[in-house]
């Protein structure tokens, strides 16, 4: 019966998000895990009058590992393609293919039934916020520098010239866009070798899930070099050492959430676009205008920060601030 | 709990039908209505090692209808498809193609939960594609073939130039096609040259008819059905073609002989692929003939199947009320 609860939600993603028109051929990537929330969203779909397909296959083992061919070859085929799927295709091939031949993607990385009712998603008016999304991810393009602080401790520079901001709105209304609602966030990727500071990480990290206390990580020559902290900040060392790949400790993202309904709950896609906190991420950077590529991206959730872009403006709580 | 009764049959499909091994790459298109069988054949390619992909779409509306395309893309790209839908797709374009791109297709129109569970899956698929290969030999070796049957069928089409097809349920070979369970052999007859009667006094499990209560007459000439006689299955027949306007719907496509042991007479609840699959009844497709070897193509294709058929190959006996004489 949870269904019942979920349509609005499915509704927000097929009809606002990603604009589904009558007749859209439509295809709804899942895996035998998060079928229910297909179920739900391919019902929104129908409802609107597309032609809907569900596409499912057995979970991947990891993040963007490849999809079957046959799944790819239907995603090529569509207009917009929702993916419910255990693990991000983000990176996948198929997932490129399908955005390069124009199809919308609305990306649902390790969706929960709980998000298809969260007031994140339910409630959070996209149209207002995209002014202000679209701002800041230009503030990112201009600026040449970023150093963020917190009231814990944080104190970190990152390097930002030559590299451009996005915004991820929530709106995927354009050929070949793609976004993960109700991740609202501007976000850009550092450039390499740059990041230099601490993180005091006391909100949420992928994989790992809300923090019961701080983890402290030292960055250096745009690595992560040292990870401190309790149980929690071992399991994520951990999971970085079991890459086996020093690419893995890249300081890969600098996000700004632009979600007043998101509350840090440990599911990433509602934690990285909660107002007033930023993240910041380790790993690829492939797919964001970075150079590094490795098989994780792990979020970084900070709360309370005040990100200054080349000493002149800040963002504070989420909100811009001119000094 | 039916799963549980589902499981011989699935496991019959995917390991004897389809030979889906543990390194295969298995594609399931199926629709809203069939999504339980298509899940109990996922399980057990899946618990045997294979990938397993579904493809779920709305059910189509008529038989013979395009899946979507974004399903037809992956078909193209499978290595082994099976199709548990409720419309069939065994004449669409896009099973064609995918066969002709070398996909091994096993067609599973109406598999619904009873006929997955039924006993005619326990049939020897492997013993009797001999006796099915035979048939399709002689259809490929004859020029004429004559059916006539004690309900009043008297029809003659020409099979000269045409190959007869072995559908023994059993696709281990690139491109190969059959639908299953319905072991029978077939062939399209040469366009035009179909002329007579043909009284289906068995089923038409198709168009939402079935078993039939009373019989359907289609009177047949220069290959194209120009008559149609009977109640109200004549009727609904009728009307749907009226409504499809397209002169190709009345194409005398397919001539069949049914080959599987295990089902001993049409029922009409169980689907096409049960009826058109029982052991000495001959059915007769309308419409797409592009599948089977011929040249139409229609919106649509059906069939009908008529009891204790006698059919003569060159005047040769083949079925003698509905006893198959192969020497």
């Amino acid at each position: 019966m949870k269904e019942i609860l979920m349509m609005k939600g499915a509704r927000k993603l097929v009809e606002e998000c990603a604009a589904v028109k009558e007749e859209e051929k439509v295809v709804i990537v899942t895996d035998f895990n998060l079928i229910n929330i297909a179920k739900v969203v391919a019902s929104a779909v129908h409802e609107r009058k597309a032609e809907v397909v569900i596409v499912s296959m057995a979970p991947r083992k990891t993040h963007n590992e490849e999809l079957p061919p046959v799944v790819a070859a239907a995603m090529k085929k569509a207009d917009v393609i929702f993916v419910p799927t255990t693990y991000s295709i983000a990176h996948t091939k198929a997932r490129t293919d399908a955005t390069d031949a124009g199809a919308r993607v609305i990306n649902m990385p390790d969706y929960r039934e709980d998000l298809l009712m969260s007031p994140a998603l339910v409630e959070v008016n996209l149209k207002a916020r995209e002014p202000l999304i679209k701002k800041i991810a230009e503030m990112l393009t201009e600026a040449k520098e970023a150093y963020v602080t917190s009231p814990l401790g944080t104190d970190i520079k990152l390097g930002l010239e030559g590299r451009k901001g996005a915004a991820l709105t929530g709106l995927i209304h354009e050929p070949g866009q793609f976004g993960s609602p109700p991740d609202l966030e501007a976000r850009i990727t550092p450039v390499e070798g740059t990041a230099e500071g601490t993180i005091v990480v006391d909100g949420s990290i992928t994989a790992v899930g809300l923090l019961s206390e701080p983890i402290t990580v030292t960055v250096r020559n745009g690595f992560a070099q040292e990870i401190r902290g309790g149980e929690q900040a071992r399991r994520f060392a951990d999971i970085l050492a079991k890459a086996n790949d020093p690419n893995v400790y890249n300081i890969a993202e600098l996000g700004i959430g632009q979600n007043p309904q998101a509350q840090l709950n440990g599911i990433m896609t509602e934690d990285e676009g909660a107002l007033g906190t930023i993240h910041i991420a380790v790993g690829t950077s492939g797919a964001f205008g970075g150079k590094i590529r490795t098989s994780v991206h792990l979020d970084m959730i900070i709360k309370g920060t005040t990100v200054k872009l080349d000493s002149k403006t800040s963002i504070k709580d989420g909100k811009v601030v001119v000094s | 709990m039916k799963e549980i009764l589902m499981m011989r049959g699935a496991k019959n499909i995917v390991e004897k039908c389809a030979s889906i091994n543990p390194r295969g790459k298995a594609l399931i298109v199926t629709d809203l209505e069939l999504v339980s069988s298509a899940q109990i054949l996922a399980q057990v390619a899946y618990a045997n090692g294979a990938e397993v992909s579904i493809c779920i779409m709305t059910p189509r509306e008529v038989d013979g209808q395009e899946p979507p395309e974004t399903i037809a893309a992956a078909m193209q790209k499978a290595e082994v498809i099976l199709t548990p839908v409720s419309k069939s797709l065994a004449h669409a374009k896009a099973t064609e193609e995918a066969t002709a791109g070398g996909a091994r297709v096993l067609s599973l129109t109406a598999l619904t939960e009873e006929l997955m569970a039924s006993d005619a899956w326990e049939a020897n698929f492997e013993k009797e594609r001999p006796t099915v290969e035979k048939v399709a030999q002689l259809f490929t070796q004859a020029k004429e073939v004559k059916i006539t049957s004690p309900a009043g069928t008297n029809l003659k089409v020409s099979a000269d130039g045409r190959k007869g097809n072995a559908h023994s349920c059993l696709v281990d070979r690139p491109g190969q096609f059959s639908a299953a369970p319905n072991i029978e052999a077939n062939f399209a007859p040469v366009e035009g040259t179909a002329e007579g009667t043909f009284v289906a006094d068995g089923s038409i499990p198709y168009l939402g008819i079935g078993l039939l209560s009373t019989p359907v007459t289609f009177i047949i000439e220069k290959g194209k059905v120009v008559k149609i006689e009977g109640e109200k299955e004549a009727k609904k027949i009728r009307d749907i073609w009226v409504e499809q306007h397209d002169p190709n719907v009345y194409n005398i496509a397919q001539v069949a002989v049914g080959l599987n042991p295990k089902i001993k007479a049409v029922i009409g609840t169980l689907g096409c692929n049960y009826d058109e699959g029982a052991f000495g009844t001959v059915h007769i497709g309308i419409g797409t003939s592009s599948t089977l070897g011929g040249t139409v193509r229609a919106p649509t294709h059906f069939d009908a199947v008529m009891n204790k058929p006698t059919m003569e190959l060159d005047g040769k006996v083949l079925l003698k009320d509905g006893e198959l004489l192969l020497q």
